[in-house]
């Protein structure tokens, strides 16, 4: 997918080698490159089995009495006996050490448009090779990929992956970036780190998806490594994140200001969903916040709810309630701010903070034109933020 | 990544056999697997094929939408589709059926426009709004080299019908340029059976929705298309006695036969249990079925009210139910392991 202006009519008919190359996602010239990449490595893998479990010692945790370890990967802090798995069904304590059951093993593999993230400010137009294990910390009663984030890696069928089998595969497919996603990639964090870190030789991106719910040692362990997060601000009230996800905000709202230290570019999403966390003064302090500790140029995305999981009672999210958390956004001063879910909506296009012309067109999740020069508006040379190459 | 010198020649070789090796490995052993359109070819009729299928854009009665218009002379008919094909993408896909996937990926080759353009579309920038780059029937073939190329095990055509002239002829010259993957029809089922006869010997998997049993609900969702369950049935069944059961070589890759897929809608909109019945008595048992979960509100479904909901663990489990009442023995592994933790999941 070509990252400029697509011309709206097909005067484009016939298309130069480059731009067959780029539908492909470059995919002769990584042929050809693959040998040095590794290529016949990734013909070594799998096809998907069920059940496969395949194990790494995590670094993340502290010995106990009676041979039990207390986990310090995230916030929960599971203190897990001899034999048993933690809350996220996927660490496994196994005589006295705790080992990841999901090194190697994804679940989830699909080459996504990067604007699904939802990431709207980095390399528009690119693909990502998005990636995900079963489980997860958090038990959103919201959540669309339980069939995996709730699931053990018992209960699915996954691929034999090696970290570098993943890069391969990321650019034999012509992605520009690798996206953990899906469930909540604090959960294979040993796995996501040893892609990240090989990716960077192949010259890939990095970027996450994440509740924010991870102790700030780890998260500042991969921030060298990530270029971009999509942290889930789910809502802004602890008993929100405990009823609906199991959970709690205050550590999310630690890892969006690491996060924010460690210069990794920051995109917001909330999914606001009718009665629960569509409370207007809420959304304006959670809004407030943003501004406060994150900056106005932070992008926030609000998603659309609609009844699905254990959520079946509740309305769709209608349109005029994310009007107005957008309206209610602006208010705070945050100058990008996208409604999602609602097809033909202008607020689904990026536009200059500075003179309010449409800066990236979209049209679903593909790129009808972008009017940026190096990262500036073509049309009043304010810079518009994000990473755009 | 240092790479020895030794290290790198094995590799390039490993690589250069896998391609030189890689279709009969399907099958090693056995009686060796040939793609249809190559026996076809052989048999002297593919190029005869070919012309055929161009022919029909003169007065297009390609789908059941039957407009009429000529797309040899750029007339745009309900597809909107022009005369050479648009595309919007072309990769590994590691999401499809197990069995397409394998280790490579199935090579998914994403066409733009759709005869039929339900308002919950997943795609709908691509079949809705027509997305997408157009190319010429050549470039199309270098696609599906490219496929194969990098490791995929098929060629999975989606959303097909309103291209399936293109299609012949990009098979046909790729196959002279060495082509050997099965070819997948990944279609939504709204196909006229006498136009599905034309890939007779040529397409070896067949992949087709069946979306709706209820003529109602199909008029409503999918643009007015009211004749769905019937004409999709008879394709399905000409599908059917042109390639047979779902059956797989050595390494677990599908190689021909009928793969039916019905995903589960909110309400009981999509008629599972009538849909299960009719494959129970209109065809064999061990039929390959994939009932799916993933329903999800796209698009339009939003201001349906009926279908504007994810379904419920119990609209999933039941639909398995029937399936297995049915006598239904081949379903989907995935859609199995789904059922299993559905159920494991309602008891916790």
């Amino acid at each position: 997918m070509k990252s400029r202006n697509v011309s709206k009519g097909s005067d484009e008919n016939l298309w130069t080698k480059r731009e067959f190359l780029k539908l492909c996602g470059g995919g002769l010239c990584a042929f050809f490159a693959a040998p040095l990449l590794g290529f016949p490595q990734s013909l070594k893998a799998e096809a998907p089995t069920k059940g496969l479990i395949k194990t790494k010692l995590s670094p993340f945790f502290k010995s106990m009495k009676g041979g039990a370890i207390q986990c310090t990967l995230c916030p929960r802090g599971c203190k897990v006996p001899e034999g048993k798995r933690g809350y996220c069904r996927v660490r496994e304590n196994r005589g006295g050490k705790y080992y990841s059951l999901v090194y190697g093993n994804p679940c989830a593999l699909h080459l996504d448009p990067i604007e699904k993230k939802p990431l709207f400010h980095v390399l528009p137009g690119t693909t990502s090779l998005s990636i995900a294990t079963a489980g997860c910390n958090f038990q959103c009663k919201f959540c669309q990929n339980w069939e995996i984030s709730q699931a053990s890696p018992e209960q699915v069928y996954s691929y034999e992956l090696s970290p570098q089998s993943v890069v391969t595969r990321a650019k034999e497919m012509g992605a520009r970036s690798l996206a953990y996603t899906y469930v909540e990639p604090t959960i294979f964090y040993e796995y996501m780190m040893d892609i990240a870190v090989a990716s960077k030789k192949a010259g890939l991106l990095n970027i996450v998806h994440s509740n924010g719910f991870i102790n700030p040692d780890p998260i500042r362990s991969l921030s060298p490594f990530l270029d971009a997060a999509n942290i889930d601000l789910k809502g802004f009230t602890e008993s929100f994140y405990k009823e609906l996800c199991s959970g709690e905000l205050a550590p999310v709202l630690d890892t969006l200001k690491i996060l924010k230290e460690q210069e990794v570019h920051l995109e917001i999403t909330n999914l606001v969903i009718p009665t629960c966390n569509d409370d207007m003064s809420v959304i304006r302090e959670m809004c407030l916040w943003i501004r406060g500790e994150l900056g106005a140029d932070t992008p926030l995305h609000f998603s659309r709810f609609y009844p699905l999981y254990k959520l079946t009672k509740l309305p769709p999210t209608p349109i005029y309630a994310l009007e107005k958390a957008r309206e209610t956004a602006f208010s705070c001063g945050l100058r990008f701010v996208y409604i999602g879910n609602v097809p033909g909506h202008a607020a689904w296009n990026t536009y200059c903070a500075e003179c309010g012309k449409a800066v990236i067109e979209r049209t679903g999740y593909m790129i009808r034109a972008v009017h940026l020069i190096r990262g500036k508006c073509e049309y009043c040379g304010s810079a518009v933020p994000g990473i755009w190459a | 990544m240092e790479i020895g010198r030794r290290d790198f020649i094995k590799r390039t070789l490993l690589m250069g056999s896998f391609l030189v090796f890689s279709p009969l490995k399907l099958v090693s052993g056995k009686e060796p697997w040939n793609p249809a359109y190559d026996d076809l070819e052989k048999e002297g009729k593919l190029g005869t094929r070919v012309k055929e299928a161009y022919a029909l854009f003169e007065d297009c009665r390609l789908c059941p939408r039957e407009c009429g218009v000529n797309r040899l002379k750029g007339e745009t008919g309900f597809c909107r589709a022009p005369l050479n094909p648009l595309i919007y993408s072309a990769h590994p896909h590691f999401g499809e059926e197990i069995s397409l996937v394998g280790e490579g990926g199935s090579g998914t080759i994403f066409f733009s426009n759709c005869n039929l353009r339900c308002i919950f579309c997943q795609n709908w920038p691509i079949s809705h709004e027509g997305k997408g780059k157009e190319i010429r029937d050549e470039d199309l073939a270098d696609l599906m080299l490219y496929l194969q190329k990098i490791g995929c095990h098929n060629i999975n055509l989606v959303t097909p019908t309103h291209v399936m002239p293109n299609i012949l002829n990009a098979t046909r010259i790729a196959l002279k340029r060495g082509l050997r993957l099965p070819l997948v029809y990944n279609t939504s089922g709204y196909e006229r059976h006498e136009i599905v006869r034309l890939l007779d010997g040529i397409v070896d998997i067949y992949l087709p929705d069946m979306k709706y049993m209820d003529g109602k609900q199909a008029g409503k969702y999918s643009a007015g298309a009211s004749d769905y369950p019937e004409v999709a049935k008879k394709a399905i069944l000409e599908m059917h006695r042109q390639v047979g059961e779902h059956r797989v070589g050595e390494n677990g890759t599908a190689l021909r036969g009928l793969m039916l897929r019905h995903l589960v809608m909110p309400n009981r909109v999509a008629g599972t249990r009538e849909f299960v019945q009719w494959v129970a008595a209109a065809l064999p048992k061990s039929t390959y079925v994939n009932i799916m979960p993933q329903y999800h509100v796209e698009y339009k479904a939003y201001d349906y009210p009926e279908i504007a909901r994810g379904i419920t663990v119990e609209e999933f489990l039941e639909a398995m139910d029937w399936a297995e009442q049915c006598g239904l023995t081949k379903l989907d592994p995935r859609s199995l392991a789904v059922r299993d933790f559905y159920k494991s999941s309602r008891s916790n």
